[in-house]
């Protein structure tokens, strides 16, 4: 298993309906996601993304793919 | 400052079909607490009180869409009303040259969207109901096979005569000929049970605040996936600010600007409340409703609009009298019997031309959420002694 070595994934979306979906989706799959202000630099995307747990990341990705939950950014942060 | 009696506690209202009153406690509620505990600006920021005001839009999104039967609630947008979505609909899909199938008893947020799309270059061909405002189906079949047609546009139910249309037999022919279907949902959203995606119309725009029970200021248009009209307006979305076009994405396209947060969030409550109560509601309606028709035709001298009491109609009852002029009528039940109705033209003058009221108009009674069978019996007492 690789080791970590960032701390948290963020995920962006295409507008706030999708961001707020895809928090609800991931609370409901008991991931960690806090919901924070799109970080500069991820593109042009609504004003919401979410931050998971790098740990997480694989479930959070598990769980919005099966929700139809479609990020349009997915990155990988040391820090936020 | 002597005492005041407040208005509304003497007042028996029939008035819904123009906008519902009262509205459920949970409503009310709802609207004050997004006022009061969510007030930030929906979608724009990710504080916690933008937060929660853009939750309670997706709250209110997801449980409007459970009840109007919309499989993803990103197909609905948050429009200020019913009259706002009808435009979006018509401008957004309609370009001149396009051919359009209309009913005769439109009310005149189609009409005149309509009038003004004419004169741009649009076709706008007319079928009639008959008299009780009955669209038939084969009539508007053979009016689409008539020439290419881009839509046909029809109200699910009419404001005065109450009749309900075939809407979902009109999707199929309009679908056969390669054609939208465009229907002002306005009298039925609410009185009817809806499941839109089976129903098949491309477009489907309804009021918040009648039948629905919301606030006034909120309304919802309903898109089929695939359909995607040219938005009406262009703005802030929260979303792609650098894009100097407006999103494609929705419901962001549809919704530049900053929402009606609190009337969104009545909505919400009162979609919840029409999930758990709504059934009853419709069917206490359809009894009150049958009611009055009948103890109206009782009355010498009336006419009832409309389809017979024997046939379902939405709430709607409206009449006219042989010697009375219909705001004569209106006016002595307001101040005599503080009774609330609408007398007119109700904003409909193509039903009134259908139903041959166009010069006297009619008085329009609206049942709805609130009204008891004790209302309908004082409806009626006073009525007959208005009459007399």
């Amino acid at each position: 298993m690789r080791e970590p070595t960032v701390p948290y994934v963020v995920y962006g979306f295409g507008s706030t309906h999708d961001a707020l979906v895809g928090e609800r989706t991931l609370l409901e799959a008991d991931v960690t996601t806090v919901t924070i202000p799109t970080p500069k630099g991820i593109g042009g995307l609504c004003g919401i993304s979410l931050r998971v747990p790098w740990l997480e990341g694989a479930d959070a990705d598990v769980a919005l793919l099966r929700a139809g939950c479609r990020w349009t950014a997915r990155i990988e942060m040391l820090d936020f | 400052m002597g005492e005041s009696t407040l208005v509304t506690d003497r007042i028996t209202y029939f008035d819904h079909a123009a906008t519902s009153w009262p509205k459920p406690q949970p409503v009310v509620d709802a609207v004050v607490h997004a006022m009061t505990a969510a007030g930030g600006n929906p979608g724009r920021a990710a504080h916690a009180l933008a937060l929660a005001a853009s939750r309670l839009i997706l709250q209110s999104r997801t449980d409007v869409a459970a009840l109007l039967g919309v499989p993803d609630s990103k197909d609905l947008a948050f429009v200020p009303g019913c009259t706002f979505g009808l435009n979006l609909a018509l401008k957004g899909l309609l370009q001149p040259g396009d051919r359009v199938v209309v009913g005769s008893t439109e009310h005149n947020s189609v009409a005149r969207p309509l009038s003004s799309l004419a004169a741009s270059g649009v076709r706008v061909d007319i079928v009639a109901a008959d008299d009780a405002g009955r669209i038939d189906p084969d009539s508007v079949e053979r009016a689409v096979s008539q020439a290419p047609t881009r839509a046909v546009i029809c109200q699910h139910a009419s404001n005065v005569l109450g009749t309900i249309e075939p809407v979902g037999d009109l999707a199929d022919i309009a679908h056969a000929a390669g054609a939208l279907l465009i229907v002002d949902g306005a009298q039925a959203a609410g009185h009817l049970r809806l499941d839109l995606a089976a129903l098949g119309a491309d477009a489907y725009v309804a009021s918040g605040h009648k039948g629905l029970l919301g606030p006034q200021g909120v309304g919802v248009l309903y898109l089929a996936p695939g359909v995607e009209p040219a938005e009406l307006l262009q703005g802030g979305s929260g979303s792609d600010s650098e894009d100097p076009n407006q999103p494609k994405t929705r419901p962001d396209r549809y919704e530049a600007g900053t929402p009606n947060t609190p009337a969104v969030a009545g909505l919400g409550a009162a979609a919840r409340y029409l999930l758990e109560h709504g059934d009853a509601l419709r069917a206490e309606e359809r009894r009150l409703t049958r009611m009055l028709h009948e103890g109206l035709l009782e009355i010498p001298g009336m006419r009832v609009l409309g389809p017979p009491p024997t046939e379902e109609r939405v709430p709607v009852v409206s009449i006219v009298h042989d010697n009375l002029d219909a705001d004569r009528i209106a006016f002595e039940l307001d101040v005599t019997y503080k009774i609330a109705v609408r007398a007119g033209l109700h904003c409909a003058p193509w039903a009134h031309e259908t139903a041959g009221t166009r010069q006297s108009g009619a008085v329009r009674f609206g049942i709805g959420y609130g009204v008891t069978a004790a209302d309908i019996d004082y409806a009626l007492a006073s009525m007959r002694t208005v009459c007399a």
